[in-house]
């Protein structure tokens, strides 16, 4: 009896060691949405990328181009006609299977801003990506279906690097069945997602986590756990206490000063992600008297950026010039940092008639990120070096959601904000910084020299050759840099830390694009 | 001999020797008394800018003779930090707790001496304030009115109205049916006059007592707001704040968070004691 009693106790723990596998990811919220196109941050984008793919896909911890969905592609002459051909005998999870009228119903969807399988859904990505919506800026013309495995991109005008686009992390296909069943609400913890990735949506508790399972019909590579839970923590000193607990496997983004407390304990590991990222700090011209160039030039002058980099990124990262990072092409290479001068902030200030400062507003987001590890230090120290000249500025923030739909809206007069690449082009930083709906919305400015820019970005991305290209985006930022639309602040390499026996995981430099399938999980 | 001599003693002087053989009551008088004093005295023994100070080259310092408490994430000196917070604690406490006297003591009246619908009106009221936990409903106000130490303070006041209005009132009835206020009224005095001359005195002193109590609520909501991103903001050295800034650096840096969290128990204490030791001074059942 006793034996018996051991017997079963022995089979059941065995048991339960090989089959319960489970990877918890911490992050620092959970997803806004699943539906990957109307997806705007990394946290969202991240889980949904687990469950959807994109057509073209990036080598894992690269931003080497690989078959995704799609096996192969290729352009006409001039570039306006992409041919791209499908992945057989992949199935949506939903047992329907993936063909080129998915795709075109994906496509459709997004572009089309009459379709009716959009549901509440403003696609904002879309924009940054492609330029607008189909018939407002959108270079995407219309897909055609040629056979059951190949589709047909017509687009407006030549785009030659429309491959990486595709595999922004945004537009991962999703089941057309599941999206027409209830267009509203897919994406949304009720009825989560849909699509061809190594995991299956299974749960999102709200305000707690989201929990995916093994995709056993994935066509690729099947993910070593069968469970894989995204949580939502906040701080990132709570990410890590977590880590070092034990109840995640994995903690991103921690703060570049927690890496002494990581290498000191022998169950975590740190790892440095090679960033190609950029944190800035914006100005809405709507915003008086931040119109007046010369504040602006005053503001650049008044604080010391390098110290701030110093300070808060524990020689992790490094002090920007530009918008498109060192390791990026598309630079102009030579522009200088602006230099900390606050003598001459005052006098610029005095300039401008206000020569006893002003008062405004710096909104910083309430979540560290990639490019800003600890915002609101950063926020506090930049309003400490402005009140040196003059400048009251108030410290604000409100909930990162709310705050990624509103600093378009002109509520924010100075606002931090950053960016992770989606396809690695130059044209993906500053055609979304700058790009000629940006320049009026994001940065409020309208003046002949802002449309200027915004034409140029279109021109750089439809240039048929590299050299054009590369001269049109080293002006930009030339001019942006005299201009001071926004102040870049830093590149960061972000620290993230796993725990000893988490095998396989290799953070993206495009943010959020992790093959977590690749992952095993040793406990 | 004796008995007549006590009776020569005026109330406040019966009152001030209770006072003193309460232990508690010096000991809170003491940590009171030092943090008014602190609060009074920082702009002149530290004078300082929240807004301007930075230092970061000597950020994340632990404490150390120069800075006794450390510096903080901005390199910023933590003691005088804490020493400034304590303008912003007692300043909130005593403002919302005073905001809470006053609207709650009127209402309280009102419905004691008045009765009838005005006090079942004003009951309802109170009871349903009464149904929210304390610190919920200071969140809910300051989600409506914006965050911000004077909407903190508004909200932390408007949370312990229900309080004075419910002590007041009880007070007001047991005191209205006494013989003095009868024969006021039947000498023809006011309602105002019996209101503010007979009724409001006699019942001063729980009044005074519960509002030394919950200067110590009133506190620690203060920083509970303050610590969830509601009150105080950034720059300005509010415990609550402090604790909650402090929480990025807390495996690096634990005195970031650590003496501000000091601070607020020692202030909450030095509040409660002092409370206690004014209920045994002024309460007569409790004289010994």
């Amino acid at each position: 009896m006793k034996r018996w009693i051991i017997g079963l106790l022995a089979l059941t723990l065995a048991f339960g060691a090989a089959s319960a596998q489970t990877l918890i990811y911490g992050q620092s919220d959970l997803p806004k949405t699943l539906d990957s196109a109307d997806a705007q941050d990394g946290n969202s984008l991240r889980v949904a990328f687990q469950i959807t793919e994109t057509l073209v896909t990036f080598k894992p911890g690269t931003v080497d181009p690989i078959p995704g969905l799609a096996v192969s592609w290729q352009a006409s002459d001039n570039a306006k006609v992409w041919t791209f051909k499908l992945r057989q005998g992949v199935k949506f999870q939903d047992g329907t299977p993936f063909d080129a009228a998915a795709v075109k119903f994906n496509i459709d969807r997004w572009n089309d801003p009459n379709n009716k399988y959009r549901g509440n859904k403003q696609f904002v990505p879309f924009t940054w990506v492609f330029g607008g919506f189909k018939g407002k800026g959108s270079i995407i013309d219309h897909v055609e279906v040629v056979d059951d495995h190949t589709v047909k991109f017509y687009l407006t005008n030549s785009v030659g690097f429309f491959p990486n686009m595709l595999g922004a992390s945004y537009f991962g296909i999703d089941s057309p069945k599941a999206v027409m069943a209830n267009p509203d609400k897919y994406g949304t913890p009720e009825v989560g997602a849909v699509g061809t990735g190594p995991f299956v949506f299974d749960k999102w508790i709200i305000g707690d986590k989201v929990i995916l399972k093994r995709n056993d019909n994935y066509w690729g590579e099947k993910a070593k756990v069968d469970t894989l839970v995204f949580r939502g923590i906040p701080e990132p000193a709570s990410r890590l206490a977590e880590l070092k607990a034990g109840s995640i496997d994995i903690a991103n983004n921690l703060s570049p000063e927690d890496k002494v407390t990581i290498d000191a304990d022998p169950n975590l590991q740190a790892v440095v992600q090679k960033g190609l990222n950029i944190g800035y700090l914006a100005f809405h011209q709507k915003n008086k008297p931040l119109d007046d160039i010369r504040v602006r030039k005053a503001i650049a002058a008044a604080v010391d950026w390098n110290a701030i980099v110093d300070a808060f990124y524990a020689g992790l990262g490094e002090h920007a010039t530009e918008f498109v990072p060192p390791a990026m092409w598309g630079r102009d290479g030579h522009i200088p940092a602006y230099t900390y001068n606050p003598k001459l902030a005052k006098k610029l200030l005095a300039e401008a008639g206000y020569p006893n400062g002003f008062q405004t507003e710096i909104w910083y987001m309430p979540v560290s990120r990639p490019y800003f590890p600890a915002p609101q230090p950063i926020a506090e120290t930049i309003a400490t070096y402005l009140a040196d000249v003059g400048i009251k500025a108030t410290l604000k923030t409100e909930d990162w959601g709310t705050y990624l739909s509103d600093y378009d809206q002109g509520k924010f007069p100075m606002y931090m904000l950053g960016w992770s690449p989606d396809y690695p082009d130059p044209d993906n930083y500053l055609y979304t910084f700058f790009g000629p709906t940006s320049i009026k919305t994001n940065l409020g400015c309208e003046s002949e020299a802002c449309q200027q820019i915004g034409e140029m970005l279109v021109q750089a991305r439809t240039a048929p050759d590299m050299a054009t290209r590369k001269e049109l985006y080293a002006k930009v930022q030339r001019m942006v840099h005299e201009l001071v639309l926004s102040i870049p602040v830093a590149h960061n390499n972000p620290l993230h830390a796993v725990r000893k026996g988490v095998k396989g995981w290799v953070p993206s430099p495009l943010g959020s694009s992790e093959n977590l399938n690749l992952v095993t999980v040793n406990k | 001999m004796a008995t007549s001599e006590a009776y020569m003693r005026t109330p406040t002087q019966q009152a001030w020797l209770r006072f003193r053989r309460s232990s508690s009551g010096k000991a809170g008088m003491l940590i009171v008394g030092f943090f008014v004093l602190l609060a009074l005295l920082a702009p002149f023994l530290y004078p300082y800018d929240a807004t301007k100070d930075r230092h970061l080259r000597e950020r994340l310092r632990p404490p150390t003779a120069e800075h006794i408490m450390g510096t903080d994430e901005l390199g910023r000196d933590i003691f005088v930090r804490v020493v400034h917070g304590s303008r912003i604690s007692l300043r909130v406490g005593v403002f919302a707790v005073g905001l809470a006297i006053v609207v709650g003591t009127v209402l309280g009246l009102l419905a004691g001496y008045f009765g009838g619908t005005t006090d079942m009106l004003i009951s309802w009221l109170i009871d349903i304030l009464l149904s929210f936990p304390s610190i919920l409903l200071a969140i809910a106000i300051v989600a409506v009115i914006g965050p911000g130490i004077s909407n903190a303070m508004i909200a932390v006041g408007i949370v312990q109205i229900p309080i004075y209005a419910r002590l007041t009132r009880s007070v007001v009835i047991s005191i209205k049916e006494q013989d003095f206020v009868s024969a006021a009224v039947g000498l023809g005095a006011t309602h105002s006059r019996v209101i503010f001359r007979h009724v409001l005195p006699n019942g001063l002193s729980p009044l005074i007592v519960q509002g030394t109590l919950s200067i110590a609520t009133a506190i620690l909501d203060a920083a509970g707001l303050g610590f969830l991103g509601l009150g105080a903001q950034p720059p300005q050295p509010e415990w609550g704040l402090m604790i909650s800034k402090g929480f990025l650096y807390f495996t690096r840096a634990p005195w970031i968070s650590l003496f501000p969290g000091v601070a607020i128990m020692v202030a909450v204490l030095g509040f409660n004691l002092l409370g206690d030791g004014l209920r045994d001074a002024l309460d007569p059942r409790t004289s010994r």
